[in-house]
Protein backbone atom coordinates (compact mmCIF):
# COMPACT_ATOMS: atom_id res chain seq x y z
CA UNK A 1 0.00 0.00 0.00
CA UNK A 2 2.77 2.38 0.64
CA UNK A 3 3.57 1.99 -2.90
CA UNK A 4 0.51 3.68 -4.21
CA UNK A 5 0.68 7.81 -4.08
CA UNK A 6 -1.14 9.80 -2.67
CA UNK A 7 -2.74 10.93 -6.01
CA UNK A 8 -3.83 7.64 -6.94
CA UNK A 9 -5.66 6.97 -3.42
CA UNK A 10 -7.82 10.37 -3.87
CA UNK A 11 -8.48 9.56 -7.49
CA UNK A 12 -9.92 6.20 -5.67
CA UNK A 13 -12.15 8.77 -3.05
CA UNK A 14 -13.48 10.62 -5.81
CA UNK A 15 -14.63 7.75 -7.18
CA UNK A 16 -16.38 6.52 -4.12
CA UNK A 17 -14.06 4.26 -2.39
CA UNK A 18 -14.62 5.96 0.86
CA UNK A 19 -12.24 3.58 2.70
CA UNK A 20 -8.96 4.79 0.68
CA UNK A 21 -9.61 7.91 2.66
CA UNK A 22 -8.60 6.18 5.80
CA UNK A 23 -5.31 5.36 4.03
CA UNK A 24 -4.88 8.94 2.84
CA UNK A 25 -5.56 10.29 7.16
CA UNK A 26 -3.25 7.49 8.18
CA UNK A 27 -0.29 8.99 6.47
CA UNK A 28 -0.99 12.81 6.94
CA UNK A 29 -2.29 12.39 10.65
CA UNK A 30 0.80 12.40 12.26
CA UNK A 31 1.94 15.32 9.82
CA UNK A 32 -0.80 17.45 10.44
CA UNK A 33 -0.49 17.46 13.97
CA UNK A 34 3.19 17.78 14.23
CA UNK A 35 2.38 21.49 11.47
CA UNK A 36 -0.79 22.19 13.90
CA UNK A 37 1.38 22.69 17.08
CA UNK A 38 2.91 25.36 14.92
CA UNK A 39 -0.15 27.22 15.06
CA UNK A 40 -2.25 26.43 18.65
CA UNK A 41 -1.15 25.22 21.67
CA UNK A 42 -3.66 23.16 23.14
CA UNK A 43 -3.04 19.97 22.07
CA UNK A 44 -7.03 18.67 21.92
CA UNK A 45 -7.85 21.98 19.83
CA UNK A 46 -4.83 20.75 17.70
CA UNK A 47 -6.52 17.62 17.46
CA UNK A 48 -9.94 18.71 16.82
CA UNK A 49 -8.41 21.14 13.88
CA UNK A 50 -7.09 17.98 12.47
CA UNK A 51 -10.14 16.34 12.18
CA UNK A 52 -11.45 19.44 10.51
CA UNK A 53 -8.70 19.23 8.31
CA UNK A 54 -9.58 15.71 7.22
CA UNK A 55 -13.69 16.62 7.02
CA UNK A 56 -12.92 19.76 4.84
CA UNK A 57 -10.02 17.51 2.64
CA UNK A 58 -12.79 14.87 1.90
CA UNK A 59 -15.79 17.41 1.31
CA UNK A 60 -13.72 19.03 -0.95
CA UNK A 61 -11.43 16.27 -2.62
CA UNK A 62 -13.55 16.51 -6.10
CA UNK A 63 -12.12 19.70 -6.41
CA UNK A 64 -8.14 18.11 -6.21
CA UNK A 65 -6.27 17.64 -9.29
CA UNK A 66 -4.76 14.51 -9.03
CA UNK A 67 -2.01 15.63 -11.68
CA UNK A 68 -1.00 17.73 -9.07
CA UNK A 69 0.74 16.74 -5.87
CA UNK A 70 -1.31 15.89 -3.05
CA UNK A 71 0.53 16.96 -0.09
CA UNK A 72 0.67 21.13 -0.85
CA UNK A 73 -3.69 20.74 -1.64
CA UNK A 74 -4.05 19.21 2.10
CA UNK A 75 -1.72 21.40 3.49
CA UNK A 76 -3.11 24.48 2.22
CA UNK A 77 -6.27 23.14 3.93
CA UNK A 78 -4.40 22.83 7.11
CA UNK A 79 -2.95 26.14 6.67
CA UNK A 80 -6.30 27.81 6.49
CA UNK A 81 -8.26 25.85 9.25
CA UNK A 82 -5.50 26.90 11.68
CA UNK A 83 -5.31 30.52 10.66
CA UNK A 84 -9.13 30.34 10.62
CA UNK A 85 -9.38 28.92 14.50
CA UNK A 86 -6.47 31.65 15.52
CA UNK A 87 -8.42 34.54 14.07
CA UNK A 88 -11.80 33.51 15.68
CA UNK A 89 -9.69 33.59 18.91
CA UNK A 90 -8.22 36.89 17.91
CA UNK A 91 -5.08 36.29 18.86
CA UNK A 92 -3.95 36.00 15.76
CA UNK A 93 0.32 36.62 15.47
CA UNK A 94 -0.03 36.93 11.53
CA UNK A 95 0.27 39.87 9.42
CA UNK A 96 -2.49 40.57 7.00
CA UNK A 97 -0.32 41.84 4.38
CA UNK A 98 3.15 40.30 3.51
CA UNK A 99 5.58 43.32 1.99
CA UNK A 100 7.70 40.25 0.69
CA UNK A 101 4.93 39.13 -1.56
CA UNK A 102 5.04 43.04 -3.43
CA UNK A 103 7.60 42.24 -5.83
CA UNK A 104 10.40 40.06 -7.06
CA UNK A 105 13.42 39.33 -4.94
CA UNK A 106 16.51 37.46 -5.68
CA UNK A 107 16.36 33.80 -6.37
CA UNK A 108 17.38 32.31 -3.18
CA UNK A 109 18.62 28.67 -5.02
CA UNK A 110 16.98 25.45 -3.04
CA UNK A 111 20.31 23.88 -2.99
CA UNK A 112 20.69 20.34 -2.96
CA UNK A 113 20.93 20.26 0.98
CA UNK A 114 22.62 17.63 2.40
CA UNK A 115 20.84 14.87 4.76
CA UNK A 116 22.87 16.04 8.07
CA UNK A 117 21.84 19.64 7.12
CA UNK A 118 18.20 18.57 7.42
CA UNK A 119 18.91 16.74 10.30
CA UNK A 120 20.85 19.58 12.52
CA UNK A 121 17.87 21.62 11.48
CA UNK A 122 15.11 19.39 12.28
CA UNK A 123 16.36 18.77 15.46
CA UNK A 124 16.74 22.97 16.31
CA UNK A 125 13.59 22.89 14.95
CA UNK A 126 11.87 20.35 17.31
CA UNK A 127 13.67 21.86 20.40
CA UNK A 128 13.78 25.28 19.87
CA UNK A 129 10.75 26.26 17.88
CA UNK A 130 9.05 28.74 20.25
CA UNK A 131 12.11 31.10 20.13
CA UNK A 132 10.91 31.80 15.90
CA UNK A 133 8.50 34.28 14.95
CA UNK A 134 5.42 32.62 13.58
CA UNK A 135 5.60 33.67 9.86
CA UNK A 136 9.52 32.02 10.14
CA UNK A 137 8.41 28.98 12.18
CA UNK A 138 6.00 27.68 9.65
CA UNK A 139 8.17 28.14 6.05
CA UNK A 140 11.00 26.10 8.38
CA UNK A 141 8.41 23.50 9.32
CA UNK A 142 7.40 23.07 5.91
CA UNK A 143 10.79 23.21 4.38
CA UNK A 144 12.84 21.05 7.36
CA UNK A 145 10.13 19.05 8.40
CA UNK A 146 7.54 18.48 6.22
CA UNK A 147 10.16 18.82 3.59
CA UNK A 148 7.84 20.41 0.23
CA UNK A 149 10.09 21.62 -2.34
CA UNK A 150 9.62 25.52 -2.75
CA UNK A 151 7.20 25.29 -5.09
CA UNK A 152 4.91 23.26 -3.11
CA UNK A 153 5.73 25.81 -0.35
CA UNK A 154 4.60 28.19 -2.35
CA UNK A 155 1.24 26.80 -2.99
CA UNK A 156 0.57 26.18 0.42
CA UNK A 157 0.94 29.98 1.63
CA UNK A 158 0.40 31.22 -1.53
CA UNK A 159 3.06 33.31 -2.19
CA UNK A 160 5.55 33.76 -4.87
CA UNK A 161 8.25 30.99 -5.23
CA UNK A 162 10.99 33.76 -4.96
CA UNK A 163 9.42 35.10 -1.85
CA UNK A 164 9.41 31.54 -0.22
CA UNK A 165 13.18 31.77 -0.87
CA UNK A 166 13.61 35.09 0.57
CA UNK A 167 11.44 33.79 3.70
CA UNK A 168 13.60 30.74 4.71
CA UNK A 169 16.96 32.52 3.99
CA UNK A 170 14.96 35.34 6.99
CA UNK A 171 13.98 32.34 8.81
CA UNK A 172 17.70 31.02 8.48
CA UNK A 173 19.12 34.36 9.87
CA UNK A 174 16.71 34.47 12.73
CA UNK A 175 17.86 31.03 13.62
CA UNK A 176 21.42 32.05 13.43
CA UNK A 177 20.60 34.85 16.22
CA UNK A 178 19.35 32.33 18.64
CA UNK A 179 21.91 29.36 17.57
CA UNK A 180 25.43 29.17 16.15
CA UNK A 181 24.99 27.64 13.29
CA UNK A 182 27.50 25.70 11.21
CA UNK A 183 28.53 28.46 8.68
CA UNK A 184 27.32 25.72 5.64
CA UNK A 185 23.88 25.88 7.58
CA UNK A 186 23.34 29.45 7.76
CA UNK B 1 -15.21 22.94 15.83
CA UNK B 2 -15.71 18.81 16.64
CA UNK B 3 -15.99 17.64 20.12
CA UNK B 4 -15.19 14.51 19.57
CA UNK B 5 -11.25 14.57 20.60
CA UNK B 6 -9.50 11.80 19.89
CA UNK B 7 -6.31 10.85 22.15
CA UNK B 8 -4.41 9.19 19.00
CA UNK B 9 -4.18 8.44 15.26
CA UNK B 10 -6.66 5.37 14.67
CA UNK B 11 -9.04 7.32 17.13
CA UNK B 12 -9.41 10.43 14.98
CA UNK B 13 -9.41 8.26 11.82
CA UNK B 14 -12.20 6.15 12.93
CA UNK B 15 -14.20 9.06 13.99
CA UNK B 16 -14.06 10.89 10.55
CA UNK B 17 -15.11 7.60 8.98
CA UNK B 18 -17.68 7.61 10.99
CA UNK B 19 -19.13 10.64 9.77
CA UNK B 20 -18.40 9.91 6.45
CA UNK B 21 -20.07 6.83 6.41
CA UNK B 22 -22.90 7.85 8.30
CA UNK B 23 -23.37 10.89 6.01
CA UNK B 24 -22.98 13.27 8.70
CA UNK B 25 -20.85 14.25 6.32
CA UNK B 26 -20.38 13.81 2.40
CA UNK B 27 -18.17 14.52 -0.54
CA UNK B 28 -19.09 17.91 -2.59
CA UNK B 29 -20.23 16.72 -6.16
CA UNK B 30 -17.71 18.29 -9.13
CA UNK B 31 -20.19 20.06 -10.64
CA UNK B 32 -20.20 22.50 -7.40
CA UNK B 33 -16.39 23.17 -7.75
CA UNK B 34 -16.68 23.53 -11.62
CA UNK B 35 -19.69 26.01 -10.94
CA UNK B 36 -17.52 27.79 -8.23
CA UNK B 37 -14.82 28.22 -11.00
CA UNK B 38 -17.00 29.54 -13.96
CA UNK B 39 -18.75 32.23 -11.21
CA UNK B 40 -15.25 32.94 -10.09
CA UNK B 41 -13.96 33.01 -13.65
CA UNK B 42 -17.46 35.33 -14.36
CA UNK B 43 -16.12 37.82 -11.74
CA UNK B 44 -13.01 38.57 -12.93
CA UNK B 45 -14.44 39.42 -16.28
CA UNK B 46 -17.23 41.65 -15.30
CA UNK B 47 -15.15 43.50 -12.91
CA UNK B 48 -12.51 43.72 -15.53
CA UNK B 49 -14.86 45.03 -17.81
CA UNK B 50 -16.01 47.64 -14.61
CA UNK B 51 -12.54 48.40 -14.48
CA UNK B 52 -12.00 49.17 -18.58
CA UNK B 53 -15.46 51.46 -18.43
CA UNK B 54 -14.40 52.78 -15.41
CA UNK B 55 -10.98 53.87 -16.69
CA UNK B 56 -12.42 54.38 -20.33
CA UNK B 57 -14.99 56.77 -18.29
CA UNK B 58 -12.48 58.99 -16.53
CA UNK B 59 -10.54 59.14 -19.57
CA UNK B 60 -13.94 60.62 -21.25
CA UNK B 61 -14.74 62.64 -18.01
CA UNK B 62 -11.45 64.76 -18.29
CA UNK B 63 -11.76 65.05 -22.36
CA UNK B 64 -15.03 65.99 -22.47
CA UNK B 65 -15.19 68.60 -19.87
CA UNK B 66 -12.45 70.21 -20.99
CA UNK B 67 -10.24 70.05 -18.62
CA UNK B 68 -7.55 68.56 -20.11
CA UNK B 69 -7.03 71.59 -22.10
CA UNK B 70 -5.79 72.45 -18.60
CA UNK B 71 -2.58 71.34 -18.54
CA UNK B 72 -1.67 73.95 -21.39
CA UNK B 73 -2.37 76.81 -18.90
CA UNK B 74 0.78 76.54 -17.09
CA UNK B 75 1.29 76.38 -13.34
CA UNK B 76 -1.82 77.61 -12.07
CA UNK B 77 -3.94 75.45 -15.05
CA UNK B 78 -2.16 71.97 -14.23
CA UNK B 79 -2.63 72.47 -10.11
CA UNK B 80 -6.41 73.39 -11.71
CA UNK B 81 -6.06 70.39 -13.26
CA UNK B 82 -5.46 68.47 -10.34
CA UNK B 83 -8.48 69.97 -7.84
CA UNK B 84 -11.03 69.31 -10.40
CA UNK B 85 -9.73 65.74 -11.37
CA UNK B 86 -12.48 62.91 -10.59
CA UNK B 87 -10.37 61.58 -7.80
CA UNK B 88 -13.19 59.48 -6.35
CA UNK B 89 -13.56 57.48 -9.35
CA UNK B 90 -9.89 56.79 -9.19
CA UNK B 91 -9.96 55.99 -5.58
CA UNK B 92 -13.36 53.57 -7.04
CA UNK B 93 -10.68 52.14 -9.58
CA UNK B 94 -7.88 51.16 -7.56
CA UNK B 95 -10.23 49.50 -5.06
CA UNK B 96 -11.48 47.41 -7.96
CA UNK B 97 -7.92 46.28 -9.38
CA UNK B 98 -7.67 44.98 -5.06
CA UNK B 99 -10.86 43.26 -5.68
CA UNK B 100 -9.40 41.77 -9.30
CA UNK B 101 -5.92 41.35 -7.48
CA UNK B 102 -8.39 39.33 -4.46
CA UNK B 103 -9.86 37.43 -7.06
CA UNK B 104 -7.10 36.61 -9.14
CA UNK B 105 -5.61 35.03 -5.87
CA UNK B 106 -7.51 32.18 -6.16
CA UNK B 107 -5.60 31.12 -9.34
CA UNK B 108 -2.37 30.01 -9.42
CA UNK B 109 -0.86 32.64 -11.51
CA UNK B 110 -2.76 35.50 -9.45
CA UNK B 111 -0.12 34.40 -6.82
CA UNK B 112 2.86 33.01 -8.31
CA UNK B 113 3.70 36.25 -9.50
CA UNK B 114 4.66 38.97 -6.54
CA UNK B 115 1.68 41.14 -5.84
CA UNK B 116 3.42 44.60 -7.40
CA UNK B 117 3.62 42.69 -10.61
CA UNK B 118 0.00 41.29 -10.33
CA UNK B 119 -1.38 44.66 -10.29
CA UNK B 120 0.59 45.99 -12.84
CA UNK B 121 -0.47 43.72 -15.30
CA UNK B 122 -3.94 44.28 -14.47
CA UNK B 123 -4.00 48.05 -14.54
CA UNK B 124 -2.20 48.19 -17.78
CA UNK B 125 -5.67 45.73 -19.46
CA UNK B 126 -7.75 48.36 -17.62
CA UNK B 127 -5.73 51.13 -19.26
CA UNK B 128 -5.57 49.62 -22.17
CA UNK B 129 -8.87 48.31 -22.26
CA UNK B 130 -10.20 51.84 -21.22
CA UNK B 131 -7.99 53.72 -24.31
CA UNK B 132 -9.67 51.45 -26.48
CA UNK B 133 -13.18 51.87 -25.48
CA UNK B 134 -12.49 55.50 -26.24
CA UNK B 135 -12.39 54.62 -29.59
CA UNK B 136 -15.59 53.91 -30.21
CA UNK B 137 -18.69 55.97 -29.70
CA UNK B 138 -20.06 54.31 -26.54
CA UNK B 139 -19.64 57.68 -24.12
CA UNK B 140 -20.67 59.92 -27.02
CA UNK B 141 -23.94 58.12 -27.45
CA UNK B 142 -24.05 57.50 -23.34
CA UNK B 143 -23.83 61.30 -23.08
CA UNK B 144 -26.04 62.20 -25.97
CA UNK B 145 -28.93 59.97 -24.00
CA UNK B 146 -27.85 61.74 -20.96
CA UNK B 147 -28.42 65.45 -22.38
CA UNK B 148 -31.82 63.88 -23.75
CA UNK B 149 -32.81 62.67 -20.22
CA UNK B 150 -32.53 59.41 -21.96
CA UNK B 151 -30.07 58.04 -19.51
CA UNK B 152 -31.62 56.52 -16.46
CA UNK B 153 -28.57 55.90 -13.27
CA UNK B 154 -26.29 56.81 -14.76
CA UNK B 155 -27.37 60.22 -16.44
CA UNK B 156 -26.26 62.78 -13.83
CA UNK B 157 -22.85 61.29 -13.70
CA UNK B 158 -22.23 61.97 -17.55
CA UNK B 159 -23.97 65.41 -17.13
CA UNK B 160 -21.57 66.19 -14.41
CA UNK B 161 -19.01 64.98 -16.76
CA UNK B 162 -19.92 67.34 -19.46
CA UNK B 163 -20.29 70.20 -16.93
CA UNK B 164 -18.87 69.25 -14.04
CA UNK B 165 -20.87 71.76 -11.36
CA UNK B 166 -17.79 73.18 -9.94
CA UNK B 167 -16.67 74.66 -12.63
CA UNK B 168 -18.35 78.13 -13.07
CA UNK B 169 -16.90 78.55 -9.42
CA UNK B 170 -13.32 77.71 -10.52
CA UNK B 171 -14.19 80.09 -12.97
CA UNK B 172 -13.48 77.63 -15.65
CA UNK B 173 -16.17 78.07 -18.34
CA UNK B 174 -17.56 76.99 -22.44
CA UNK B 175 -19.02 79.04 -24.48
CA UNK B 176 -19.58 81.07 -27.68
CA UNK B 177 -17.73 84.79 -28.01
CA UNK B 178 -20.34 86.97 -28.88
CA UNK B 179 -18.19 90.66 -28.45
CA UNK B 180 -14.89 91.20 -28.81
CA UNK B 181 -13.58 94.59 -27.11
CA UNK B 182 -10.48 95.90 -26.59
CA UNK B 183 -8.78 93.79 -24.45
CA UNK B 184 -12.40 91.77 -23.10
CA UNK B 185 -14.19 89.42 -24.33
CA UNK B 186 -17.81 88.42 -23.66
CA UNK B 187 -18.89 84.98 -23.84
CA UNK B 188 -22.04 83.21 -23.96
CA UNK B 189 -22.35 79.91 -22.12
CA UNK B 190 -24.48 77.62 -22.42
CA UNK B 191 -24.82 74.11 -20.55
CA UNK B 192 -26.92 72.61 -23.54
CA UNK B 193 -29.14 71.12 -20.29
CA UNK B 194 -32.66 72.96 -18.90
CA UNK B 195 -31.12 74.25 -15.49
CA UNK B 196 -30.54 78.14 -15.64
CA UNK B 197 -27.24 78.89 -15.12
CA UNK B 198 -26.34 79.71 -18.64
CA UNK B 199 -25.21 83.20 -19.36
CA UNK B 200 -23.38 85.91 -20.32
CA UNK B 201 -19.70 86.67 -19.03
CA UNK B 202 -17.09 89.41 -18.82
CA UNK B 203 -13.69 88.11 -20.07
CA UNK B 204 -10.41 90.23 -19.60
CA UNK B 205 -7.33 89.17 -21.45
CA UNK B 206 -4.35 90.26 -20.08
CA UNK B 207 -2.90 93.22 -22.15
CA UNK B 208 0.78 91.28 -23.19
CA UNK B 209 -1.47 88.69 -24.91
CA UNK B 210 -4.13 90.83 -26.36
CA UNK B 211 -2.36 91.46 -29.89
CA UNK B 212 -2.43 87.12 -30.30
CA UNK B 213 -5.83 86.94 -29.09
CA UNK B 214 -7.33 88.93 -31.44
CA UNK B 215 -5.08 87.54 -34.44
CA UNK B 216 -6.26 84.05 -33.56
CA UNK B 217 -9.94 84.55 -31.93
CA UNK B 218 -13.32 85.96 -33.23
CA UNK B 219 -16.79 86.15 -32.61
CA UNK B 220 -18.50 83.13 -32.72
CA UNK B 221 -15.48 80.91 -31.74
CA UNK B 222 -16.08 78.22 -29.36
CA UNK B 223 -14.01 78.66 -26.22
CA UNK B 224 -12.69 76.76 -23.42
CA UNK B 225 -11.70 79.77 -20.75
CA UNK B 226 -10.00 79.57 -17.62
CA UNK B 227 -9.64 82.40 -14.68
CA UNK B 228 -9.66 84.54 -12.50
CA UNK B 229 -12.23 86.27 -10.32
CA UNK B 230 -11.49 89.97 -10.35
CA UNK B 231 -12.85 92.29 -7.51
CA UNK B 232 -15.41 93.86 -10.79
CA UNK B 233 -17.10 90.50 -11.13
CA UNK B 234 -15.02 89.61 -14.66
CA UNK B 235 -13.18 87.37 -15.43
CA UNK B 236 -9.38 87.64 -16.09
CA UNK B 237 -8.30 85.17 -18.46
CA UNK B 238 -5.06 82.79 -17.63
CA UNK B 239 -6.14 80.44 -20.43
CA UNK B 240 -8.00 80.37 -23.55
CA UNK B 241 -8.41 77.53 -26.49
CA UNK B 242 -10.18 77.84 -29.13
CA UNK B 243 -12.70 74.03 -29.74
CA UNK B 244 -14.84 72.55 -31.93
CA UNK B 245 -18.25 74.03 -33.10
CA UNK B 246 -19.77 70.63 -31.52
CA UNK B 247 -19.66 71.06 -27.98
CA UNK B 248 -21.03 67.60 -27.22
CA UNK B 249 -17.89 66.68 -29.60
CA UNK B 250 -15.73 64.07 -27.45
CA UNK B 251 -12.57 64.69 -29.82
CA UNK B 252 -12.45 68.39 -29.84
CA UNK B 253 -9.90 69.76 -31.98
CA UNK B 254 -8.24 73.35 -32.19
CA UNK B 255 -8.96 74.54 -35.32
CA UNK B 256 -5.91 76.62 -35.70
CA UNK B 257 -2.90 77.12 -33.56
CA UNK B 258 -4.53 77.57 -30.06
CA UNK B 259 -2.45 80.32 -27.75
CA UNK B 260 -2.36 79.34 -24.25
CA UNK B 261 -1.73 82.13 -21.77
Amino acid sequence: MNDITDETIARAVQKGDTEQFGVLMERYEEKLLRYGKRFLKDPDKITDAVQDVFIKCYQNIQSFDTDQRFSPWIYRIAHNTFINIIRENKKSPFHLFDFDTLVSHPTYSDPAVGEKEFETMRALLEKNMGELSPQYQEILILYYLEELPYKDIADVLRIPVSTVGVRLHRAKEQLKKHFILPEEYA
Amino acid sequence: MHNDSAPNGAHTKNIVLKKILSGEVSMRPKLYFTLKTIALAATVILTTIVSSLLVSFIIFAVKVSGHIFLFGFGGRGFFMFLSLFPWTLLVIEVLLLLILDALLKHFKFGYRYPLLYILSAIGVVSICCGVGINQTNLHPTLLEHANEGRLPVFGGLYEHAFHPPQDHGRGIYRGTITVINDGTFTLFHDDVDSDSDDGLEQVIVPPPLQPQFHDLFQVNDQVFVAGKRTETGALEAYGIRKLNDDPTEVHIEIKQPAPSY
